[in-house]
């Protein structure tokens, strides 16, 4: 098994260095002949000069059917049809591409590449995320006189570790957010809450308590 | 035969719509480029239809110059704006003139043949003020028996024209017999909507006199 | 409405891509009548349409998903998928296809290795290399054959 990097700079080059750390065998396709050599010299990862959608090159990959295909390239269509052909040609079954509309994302489920990320949306979701959790809770504590802002930490304990929030019944208070490994996430029904999370509870004051006891103590 | 104007001074509008609806031959269609051409043609022939083009801005008039020039001169026909996208604006605006529908740019045929069947259907139905006339004769000779069916009719004028004054008045004359305060009070209500509207004048004059 | 002939009536066609191919189609589907729009993200493009073409233009990056409502493409009949670029054809002619559900859809590839990744999808292709390298087979063997 090994792992194919078709395209990319940055996140190519550091990804590479990720995989070969963990022992893992990598091949990295790229168009520029420059870049190849820079990465030939500095990476011990299998360098291949080319287009990572023309079948020619594909080809040469010698791809088998449990390698970890990644394509990276700063074009959605480029990554969609060399995903289609690893997929189709090749029998891969995991592939994955970057994909840098977001509009394209429900495009591309539509298609059946399924693993998508889209680092577009990613970093849109942590600028909202934060600015909202924070003016929200800043505008509660300023006019509040009978809301409470409180922490709950999940322990592996927890009655409701790993559940989903659409599954918790919570009927006097409502989780704002989740702060999670230094980031915060805007809770929604499928979210699952996780051992370590720290939930972002707002209830009535008089509340307080009966809420904290949904999550605290054992299953 | 549906008579249809279109008003652009885009060709591709103006063919396009042209080579959908000419395909049934009982349509007449005529297109024009300036605003003041096309209403000296309404005044001489009133359309079954008239497609607007909302960036037509030729001489003072512009697209919604010419439909409020409609409205005042009272023409009562359907009228389809034709607007791209981006001037959401100006379509808010035609709605205040009583267009039936926008279309938007670039337009199907499907679209295109839809509007004009809805058009006809429209065209099919009694005016405003035949409605009225056809009430008022009803409510002269109305029996105990249409009572409710008639009250029910006029109650949808009110839901459909609530600013208008005829349905008030004729409301009140519903009323008359049966409760000549109600009457009144409608009787002033369509005067405060219309204050020259003769009839409502006269008939709330001799319920007063014969108090 | 009462077509007198039914068969002659118009339908409602999206071509990506103004280019020799795509303006040629695009100008035959307006002569005959039928409602065109062309998309493309040069504008000087739209010269290469006939003095005659009725239809509407578009300018702007024909894969975005944005570009492809604003063209209503979701009420077409059928697609022409002609840009200059393999997989950006590839791209959109199964976002039309899957995304949007418009059956007719007809794309150009050149790379006749391309044409692997849509069998599966059933998407009409047109590949000039293919069509031309039969042609000038049927040459050769006629040569032989003299």
């Amino acid at each position: 098994m090994k792992v194919i990097l078709i395209g990319g700079e940055e996140i190519s080059y550091h990804l590479s260095r990720m995989f070969l750390n963990r022992g893992y065998k990598v091949t990295m396709v790229n168009k520029k002949p420059e870049y190849c050599k820079y990465l030939a010299k500095k990476l011990k990862a299998l360098i291949i000069n080319g287009d990572g959608t023309d079948n020619k090159v594909l080809e040469q990959l010698e791809l088998k059917n449990d390698d970890v295909f990644i394509a990276l390239m700063p074009r959605d269509q480029d990554n969609l049809v060399a995903c289609l052909a690893a997929r189709e040609i090749y029998k891969i079954e995991n592939s994955i591409s970057l994909v840098n509309d977001p509009e394209n994302l429900k495009v591309f489920e539509k298609i059946g590449i399924e693993k998508t990320v889209s680092p577009v949306s990613i970093m849109a979701n942590a600028i909202f995320a934060s600015s909202t959790v924070e003016k929200y809770i800043k505008s509660l504590l300023s006019d509040s006189s009978d809301l409470e802002i409180f922490e709950i930490e999940i322990s592996e304990n927890s009655k409701k570790a790993n559940k989903q929030l659409k599954d918790i019944e919570i009927k006097e208070g409502i989780i704002g957010a989740i702060k999670r490994n230094g980031s915060t996430i805007i809770a929604k029904g499928d979210t699952y809450i996780l051992p370590g999370d720290k939930l972002i509870i707002i209830t009535k004051k008089e509340m307080k308590n009966s809420v904290y006891n949904i999550f605290v103590g054992e299953s | 035969m549906p008579l249809i104007y279109i008003l652009s001074e885009e060709r591709n509008v103006s063919r396009n719509i042209i080579t959908i609806l000419e395909k049934d031959d009982n349509n007449s269609i005529k297109s024009f480029t300036e605003p003041d051409e096309i209403l000296n043609e309404i005044r001489n022939k009133k359309p079954d239809l008239l497609f607007v083009d909302l960036k037509v801005s030729k001489g003072e008039l512009n697209g919604i110059s010419l439909l409020d020039k409609l409205k005042r001169y009272d023409y009562n026909f359907p009228v389809v704006v034709v607007t791209s996208l981006n001037s959401i604006e100006a379509v808010k605006k035609a709605f205040q003139y009583n267009v039936i529908d926008y279309i938007s740019i670039p337009f199907t045929p499907d679209e295109i043949t839809d509007i004009f069947n809805k058009a006809m259907e429209i065209n099919k139905e009694p005016t405003y003020n035949e409605k009225i006339k056809d009430l008022k004769k009803r409510i002269e000779f109305m029996n105990a028996e249409d009572n409710k069916e008639l009250e029910d009719q006029i109650k949808s004028l009110f839901y459909k024209n609530p600013s208008l004054p005829q349905p008030h008045y004729l409301y009140a004359l519903f009323m008359k017999n049966k409760n000549p305060n109600i009457a009144i009070k409608n009787l002033k209500a369509s005067l405060a909507l219309d204050p020259n509207f003769k009839e409502a004048r006269i008939v709330l004059d001799e319920m007063e006199n014969n108090k | 409405m009462n077509f007198k002939n039914p068969f002659k009536k118009s339908f409602y066609y999206v071509v990506f891509g103004c280019g020799r191919l795509g303006s040629i189609i695009a100008n035959e589907l307006s002569a005959k009548g039928h409602s065109v729009v062309v998309i493309d993200r040069d504008e000087n493009s739209f010269e290469n349409l006939s003095f005659d073409f009725t239809g509407f233009t578009l300018v702007g990056e024909a894969n975005e998903i944005e570009q492809m409502k604003e063209a209503k493409i979701e009420k077409a009949n059928g697609v022409f998928v002609l840009t200059p670029d393999d997989n950006t054809n590839i791209m959109i002619a199964l976002t039309v296809k899957k995304y949007f559900n418009v059956d007719n859809v007809i794309a150009r590839v050149y790379n006749p290795k391309n044409i692997k990744t849509f069998a599966k999808h059933k998407i009409e292709i047109v590949c000039p290399t293919m069509l031309a390298s039969n042609r000038l087979k049927k040459f050769i063997s006629k040569g032989e054959k003299e």
